[in-house]
């Protein structure tokens, strides 16, 4: 019995070709646009969040309680063996980096300005800083003789400086007396991290602790896991065996902590989705209903004499969901394999926004978008469409109910 | 025992607040199990009203309608469907099938709800098919069959489903003379052959002339009840 129905919905949603191709092509295009854009948005968000991550914290990073808010240098980590090998025994730390770190001044020949100092091992900075290829200019080496630094581009803009130039740096050491350096500076980077490409001077870890006065201590250690969603696992695992092993304490944030307004993003991020497709898709539904609807109505005396010879009327009604199912799965199968083509152009080819990417960078986002693709994009987009037509046919089969089709067919 | 009794009914239709039209006033009937049944009357003397009361369509403003001494009137919308799809065949003068379907699939349809099997549905196809002469009009669409092959396809679907009473109102009302009085003979085959009740409603002189129980209606009542 159900084949009867299926077939006659099948071949009632083609009595009216254009009228059910503008649909499908409605319906696809809606929902091409949206499995794109969520899987552009998503990679936009994680490229984001990963730039900010390789660049500063990791997934997780370590330093003496208290260091995060004060970020004084005074609050550095001195018992570093533990830590190191609480590291090195975990099976879910891939990479792991240390750095010492600084509030202070930074001055060109002509400007000056606040700038964070980073005492970094650029050896070590493979999966970090040097990950993504962030030189623009001249090399990321730092000679490990000569004062050398590597800063970030816009802060090079507006120091006015080149490369070979050389810039003073001002901080109070460890002894809380002020002291300066001059560094050359040899490299200029962009890493999409703002803090980095605004406000950062990159120099030795070496030449840092002598400034400094740090005696070869650390500010912070950042760590990468392989899997993320043991992320927390592992964070509370070190802490505890930190706790246990060290006569320091310490503090082990993760990057939603530190980074509050991108695990804010990220978190939203699908609300945004939600909201995105209800509107969409409240536009389809109502042209949805209205083709409809007016086929509906034009078969009225169909659906009489159907009902006449004995079909009972939820059986009318499945006939209407069926043909509403059929027009939303054919829409289902061209807007996912319209979007897929996208997303997966956008994924290995990426789309380049260069021309937008000014802006973009202060916002810590790249210049070359690439998109993510996930199966759950298309589950989304089957559930959407499943309501869309469930609910696009609700009216009009409520509404051919209360015409009482059985009684038209009198008026032929 | 009839199989239809009709007692004391009657339909008023309200229009507005205060027209009503009488469409069938204080009918009391009785038909016998396969007797051949002509309403007929003048155009609004309620013989489309009477046969929608009789098949459950419409509701009765008041009276009963007994179908094989079983209460029909007053039933839920559910349940008349069932009683439909199990005992009452239907042609119409027109839109009978279903556009999309063949005329195979039409005569099946009802059957397919029934839940008869698909073996017996196609025997029955069959026999109907070489009986009705309408074995090469199976794959066709109804677009594509002129009305008088279209009314016998619906005669046909209405005869396979084995109901025990066919209504029809003016089923030849958009047929020449010709393919009228073929259809009419049609009908009191199978009438006579599978002793299938029939009422069937017409203007035209020359079919109320073949019945043998012609029932006739004005203003809503029977005038006339004439058996020859
Ligand atoms: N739904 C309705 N609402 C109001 N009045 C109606 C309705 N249906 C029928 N009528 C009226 O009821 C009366 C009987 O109509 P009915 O259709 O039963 O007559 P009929 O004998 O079948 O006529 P015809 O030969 O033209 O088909 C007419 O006056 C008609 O206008
Ligand atoms: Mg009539």
């Amino acid at each position: 019995m159900f084949k009867i129905i299926l077939k006659t919905a099948y071949l009632n949603l083609w009595r009216r070709k254009s009228r059910t191709f503008i649909l499908i092509v409605m319906i696809s295009f809606g929902l091409a646009a949206m499995i794109f854009t969520q899987g552009l948005y998503e990679g936009m968000m994680s490229q984001m969040i990963d730039d900010a991550l390789r660049t500063s914290s990791g997934d997780f990073m370590i330093s003496k309680e208290g260091h995060y808010k004060s970020q004084l240098l005074s609050d550095y980590i001195y018992d570093t063996e533990p830590v190191i090998s609480a590291l090195k025994k975990n099976n879910n730390v891939a990479h792991f980096v240390t750095r010492v770190k600084n509030e202070g001044m930074v001055s060109s020949a002509k400007y000056s300005q606040g700038a964070e100092i980073l005492g970094v091992n650029l050896e070590q900075e493979q999966y970090f800083i040097n990950y993504k290829k962030p030189l623009r200019q001249g090399r990321l080496e730092l000679n490990e003789n000569k004062k050398e630094a590597i800063i970030g581009q816009d802060l090079a803009d507006k120091l006015k400086v080149k490369i070979g130039r050389k810039i003073v740096l001002t901080g109070q050491a460890l002894d809380k007396e002020l002291v300066a350096g001059a560094f050359r500076v040899v490299g200029i980077i962009r890493t999409n991290n703002p803090e980095i490409d605004e406000m950062s001077v990159i120099i030795r870890q070496k030449h840092m602790q002598e400034l400094f006065k740090m005696n070869g201590h650390i500010s912070e250690v950042s760590v990468l896991v392989k899997d993320k969603k043991q992320a927390k696992q592992t964070e509370s695992t070190i802490k505890a065996y930190l706790t246990k092993n060290s006569s320091q304490k310490f503090e082990v944030l993760g990057w939603e902590e530190l980074y509050a307004l991108l695990a804010m993003m990220k978190s939203m991020f699908v609300y945004f989705v939600y909201i995105s497709y209800f509107i969409v898709f409240l536009a389809v539904a109502v042209g949805f209903f209205n083709i409809l609807l007016i086929s509906i109505l034009e078969r009225v005396k169909e659906y009489g004499i159907l009902l006449a010879v004995g079909t009972s009327f939820s059986i009318v009604k499945k006939m209407i969901y069926l043909e509403a199912l059929i027009v939303g799965m054919f829409g289902f199968v061209f807007g996912s394999f319209f979007g897929a083509l996208l997303l997966i152009y956008s994924k290995f080819w990426g789309i380049d926004l260069s021309n937008f990417a000014t802006g973009l960078n202060k916002m810590g986002m790249a210049s070359i978008m690439y998109a993510e693709i996930h199966f759950g994009y298309f589950v989304l987009a089957f559930v959407v469409v499943l309501l869309t037509s469930y609910l696009s046919a609700i009216i009009p089969v409520w509404k051919l109910k209360k015409l009482k089709p059985v009684q038209a067919i009198r008026f032929v | 025992m009839p199989i239809l009794k009709l007692k004391k009914l009657s339909k008023t239709y309200t229009e507005g607040k205060n027209v009503e039209t009488h469409a069938v006033r204080h009918i009391d009937l009785e038909i016998k199990k396969g007797e051949f049944v002509v309403v007929s009357g003048p155009s609004g003397s309620g013989k489309t009203t009477l046969l929608n009361l009789i098949g459950g369509l419409d509701a009765p403003t008041s009276g009963t309608i007994m179908f094989n001494a079983f209460k029909i009137s007053h039933l839920k919308e559910k349940d008349l469907a069932h009683v439909r799809l199990h005992n009452i065949g239907f042609i119409f003068q027109a839109y009978n099938l279903v556009p999309v379907l063949t005329a195979k699939e039409n005569i099946e349809y009802i059957m397919t709800l029934q839940k008869v099997a698909p073996k017996i549905r196609n025997e029955r196809i069959e026999k109907i098919a070489h009986h009705l002469g309408i074995y090469n009009l199976l794959h066709k669409k109804p677009n594509e069959l002129s009305g008088g092959q279209q009314q016998r396809i619906a005669v046909a679907r209405a005869i396979v489903s084995k109901p025990k009473l066919i209504l029809a109102d003016e089923p030849t009302a958009n047929l020449d003379t010709h393919n009228s009085e073929t259809l009419l003979d049609l009908m009191k085959k199978l009438n006579e052959e599978e002793k299938v009740t029939f009422i069937f409603s017409t203007h035209d002189p020359v079919l109320i002339e073949k019945a043998k129980r012609n029932i006739i209606l004005k203003d809503g009542k029977i005038d006339k009840d004439i058996t020859v």
